[in-house]
């Protein structure tokens, strides 16, 4: 009653038909809260049919998502469900996050206990999780110390601050300070508008111009121009994932990533490594970039760090972390005790040699199946990547075999254009599971011919 | 696979890495070791020559000192902390590592609605855990939808975009604006893609976000940001009228009431005024109730207070209980021109995280929660103005509902620390000097009376201490 009684003399509507356009200047919305039955809307309603699902998001979710027509309830190891039962191989692990599965029982352990325990008191104060992270993260990588986001997009960002921050910090009294920064084609850093600046794909950027300024893209792998243009003491920062995952599964060349680090060795600049999707483990190594004993400034990480949970972290070199002070930068839910303490959980798994091992070989074995497999299909141009993290590119879209992919019981992701079929299972993924997969795509493939 | 390659014209990084994995696991005080006279790179990584991090030994968790000495060894040093290390907490309740208790009128900066394990809570995360995490957004999940009906059913809004923070949101709300005005205008050469926001304004720190927070400090290293962002006086109806334009500009944002600019609220003139506006120059108008929203006036959204509604609204802070969210609530009529590609979130309504704030949301949406939100808010600020109004320090007792800022002629820090030292734990606004209370929604008279009981046997030391 009391909300009610202070609005101002408006008419109370009950809501209304999504078409009303100028509903809002006839009437008042009054929250609905006095018709909501408290204990119906406590649980979820599993009881809800894809259909259902799938129509109810067509209704109240702004349309920014073309999703396939799964609907996803519920989840074990390599294994997802959906309301009707179906069961579905999992090869997409939400997008190269959930390495360790669905479900992990180490991961639900973790989170358990910090849920009873402390889940977020902000970074005004200090918590443990967050700091034990931090100190493993450091531990295990060329970082000296580590910022944490709750997102590779947000993580990225950080990157764009502290590039410049250190630029303005060691060149003070320089009137033409370096600000701007060198990205790929086919580069995928993220969504908010300093991250967008840095993603190639123009459909992405140019509804929102103008985003931030000072990005010059460059070609993935064009040793000539980017030495070039990092020599011209502009670049702050060149930022590079070692492996273009959303681009199309491209590998960069040890030369490539050579070049870019004495290149910015040399001119000042900053090296910065993507890895939200390529790092902690999904190559097979714990980074990317160690497949080529080159090391950044600053490296990106998000995506699979906190199985699932939103989280992202940029580490750093002391030299760029001398560069910044209190007030900078922040974030109100980084860094939270539960959050973090998921991570935990997640790295200290994936860390471990013998996981690491078990990915190589893993993927290894999975990229011969595959060769074996589809390789002699006419469709099939060229199978790419290390570790889990799979590209098959073809000559035509790959939507028509992700579709029958899906029919038949397995998910799959595309990348690139559209072409390239991308695969990047959890990383506990079995090797019965691998062949099952390559089984699947193999009597999924005259999907192809079928448009064509 | 794992070896280390040293290359042969140039060696190890900044020796305290080179010196770490040799010597101990833990990172010694940075020396810098030129060898072979030459700058250390490092080349190699240090995995393999690092034991796997032994979950079991939590080294740091036996004292406060220990925690903050390694906080300020391995990150990055953003965050000038209160010298308090918390690991557990109940209702208003906090505790360190040495069992200290706090009293929290913080919340985590407007986060813990509900306070500390909130047992709904806390059975809706860990009933979801065991079901499903993530799936990401290339599939349909339930928690998700459920959470975005819910919000339509209870807001002006008829759909949502999930984020993972307010900082995100609003970035949303930047790309949504300019998309709108794009597909609103299809033959205009240049649409509208200009913001205006306020004098001690605050929207997040990614550089959309950022161009439109007012602070210089924040932005000014960074430069340059997103361009297109005027800052007008917050409430200046005049100035504001001279600044936005119709084609120039695509939205408005503002803070119904201003949580880190200093407890500032809007008056019902101001925002009326900006509906009109907006809707005269073609512009959107964006409610940013991060801090403000979700019952933290003691009505479900702060713009209730006023009756004046906008065109999306971003949300985030205390909507999954503590986990990172953020969503951006939109009319019919912005969503129309959004299409599928334009933007986008791997973690965004993520299935664990929309549990959690379903039960949020339907606690805090309830009436009898709302009222008791308005009555103790009302409560709070007259037992404030009763014990600190006669203090010579204090200005202006401020606020709706259970955000509460205390105007004082002093920086408040002296404050804060007598207070933390008595068990209290307060934040601060705007240039340092206004005591910011935002407590869990939850807490109860009592602990309200206590916590003002514990402020007025602090202000002596404002006394103690007046210059900066």
């Amino acid at each position: 009653m009391g909300s009610l009684q202070h609005l101002l003399n408006r008419p109370i509507s009950v809501p209304f038909s999504p078409n009303l356009k100028h509903r809002r200047s006839f009437f008042a919305h009054s929250c609905l809260n006095l018709d909501v039955h408290a204990t119906d809307s406590v649980k979820p309603k599993t009881h809800l049919k894809s259909g259902e699902v799938m129509e109810m998001e067509g209704k109240v979710l702004v349309g920014t998502y073309a999703r396939n027509p799964v609907v996803i309830s519920s989840g074990k190891g390599c294994k997802l469900y959906d309301p009707e039962g179906r069961e579905y191989l999992d090869c997409t692990s939400g997008i190269a996050v959930n390495a360790l599965g669905h479900g992990d029982t180490d991961w639900v352990k973790a989170v358990v206990e910090q849920a009873n325990l402390l889940t977020h008191v902000s970074n005004v104060f200090y918590s443990v999780p967050q700091v034990e992270l931090a100190r493993r993260l450091v531990a295990c990588s060329f970082a000296d110390r580590v910022f944490f986001s709750n997102s590779g997009t947000e993580a990225n960002e950080a990157a764009i601050k502290f590039a410049r921050k250190y630029q303005r910090f060691t060149n003070p009294d320089e009137k033409q300070q370096a600000t701007e920064f060198i990205s790929f084609s086919n580069s995928f850093h993220g969504r908010t508008m300093g991250a967008l600046a840095l993603t190639s794909k123009e459909n992405y950027r140019f509804p929102f111009e103008p985003v931030m300024p000072g990005v010059n893209f460059l070609e993935y792998g064009d040793v000539q121009a980017a030495t070039e243009l990092i020599k011209s003491g502009r670049i702050a920062a060149v930022f590079v994932e070692p492996i273009q995952g959303e681009g199309g599964i491209y590998s960069a060349t040890k030369e490539f990533l050579q070049s870019l680090r004495s290149a910015c060795d040399d001119a000042g600049s900053l090296l910065v490594f993507d890895e939200v999707q390529c790092g902690l483990g999904r190559t097979g190594y714990l980074w990317a970039h160690e497949a080529y004993d080159v090391v950044p400034d600053i490296m990106t990480l998000a995506k699979p760090l906190a199985g699932g949970l939103p989280i992202g972290a940029s580490l750093v070199s002391e030299k760029v972390a001398a560069a910044i002070k209190y007030g900078d930068h922040g974030s109100t839910f980084a860094g939270g005790p539960l959050v973090c303490n998921a991570a935990i959980a997640v790295l200290d798994k994936i860390s471990k040699p013998d996981f690491l091992a078990s990915v190589s070989k893993k993927g290894e074995y999975f990229k011969e199946l595959i060769m074996h497999k589809l390789g002699g299909n006419p469709h099939v141009r060229e199978v790419r990547g290390f570790g889990l993290i799979i590209g098959i590119e073809l000559d035509v879209s790959a939507s028509p075999l992700v579709d029958a992919c899906r029919d038949s019981g397995l998910l799959i992701l595309t990348a690139g254009k559209g072409n390239v079929v991308r695969l990047v299972p959890p990383l506990i993924i079995s090797e019965q599971e691998l062949e099952r997969a390559a089984e699947i795509m193999l009597e999924c493939l005259p999907a192809l011919d079928k448009t064509n | 696979m794992n070896s280390i390659h040293i290359s042969s014209n140039s060696t190890v990084f900044h020796s305290l890495t080179h010196h770490r994995w040799l010597s101990s696991p833990y990172k010694l005080y940075p020396q810098v070791i030129k060898i072979n006279g030459r700058k250390p790179l490092t080349t190699s990584c240090l995995n393999i020559d690092v034991k796997a991090p032994d979950s079991s030994r939590k080294v740091t968790a036996q004292n406060s000192k220990g925690v903050m000495e390694l906080e300020g060894k391995v990150m990055v040093g953003t965050y000038g902390r209160e010298p308090v290390v918390l690991v557990s907490g109940k209702g208003c309740k906090l505790y360190d590592v040495e069992g200290r208790e706090y009293l929290d009128m913080t919340s985590g900066i407007a986060v813990n609605a509900l306070g500390h394990c909130d047992p709904d809570w806390v059975k809706a995360v860990v009933d979801q855990a065991h079901v499903l995490t993530h799936v990401s957004n290339v599939y349909y999940s339930v928690p998700q939808v459920e959470l975005a009906k819910h919000l339509v059913d209870c807001s002006f809004a008829d759909r949502v975009f999930f984020t993972n923070s307010g900082t995100e949101a609003n970035e949303a709300a930047i790309k949504f604006a300019r998309k709108f005005q794009r597909h609103s205008n299809p033959d205009v050469k240049d649409p509208a893609t200009e913001f205006i926001s306020f004098t001690n304004s605050f929207h997040g720190r990614t550089m959309g976000a950022l161009a439109l927070t007012s602070k210089e400090q924040y932005r000014s290293p960074f430069e340059p940001v997103m361009p297109g962002v005027t800052f007008v006086e917050y409430g200046n109806i005049k100035a504001t009228q001279e600044s936005i334009r119709h084609g120039k500009t695509a939205a408005v944002f503002v803070e119904p009431i201003q949580g880190e600019g200093g407890i500032h609220s809007a008056t019902k003139e101001f925002l009326e005024f900006l509906r009109t506006a907006c809707d005269d120059a073609g512009a959107l108008l964006v409610f940013d109730e991060v801090q403000c929203g979700l019952g933290r006036t003691g009505y479900l959204w702060a713009h209730e207070a006023y009756g004046i509604f906008p065109d999306i609204m971003t949300l985030a802070k205390p909507l999954a209980g503590g986990l990172p969210i953020g969503a951006t609530l939109v009319t019919e009529r912005v969503a129309s021109s959004i299409n599928y590609g334009d933007h986008g979130s791997t973690f965004a309504g993520g299935s664990l995280v929309c549990n959690a704030a379903l039960t949020v949301l339907e606690k805090i949406s309830k009436p009898e929660f709302l009222a008791s939100v308005s009555k103790k808010g009302l409560y709070f600020k007259e037992i404030l103005q009763q014990k600190l109004g006669g203090n010579s320090h204090v200005k202006e007792i401020r606020g709706l509902g259970l955000i509460i800022g205390i105007e004082l002629d002093v920086p408040a820090s002296p404050l804060i620390y007598a207070c933390r030292n008595s068990g209290l734990l307060v934040l601060t606004a705007g240039k340092g000097n206004v005591v910011r209370l935002v407590p869990p929604l939850t807490v109860t008279e009592q602990e309200l009376r206590l916590a003002a009981d514990i402020l007025q046997n602090a202000m002596p030391v404002l006394d103690e201490n007046n210059s900066e």
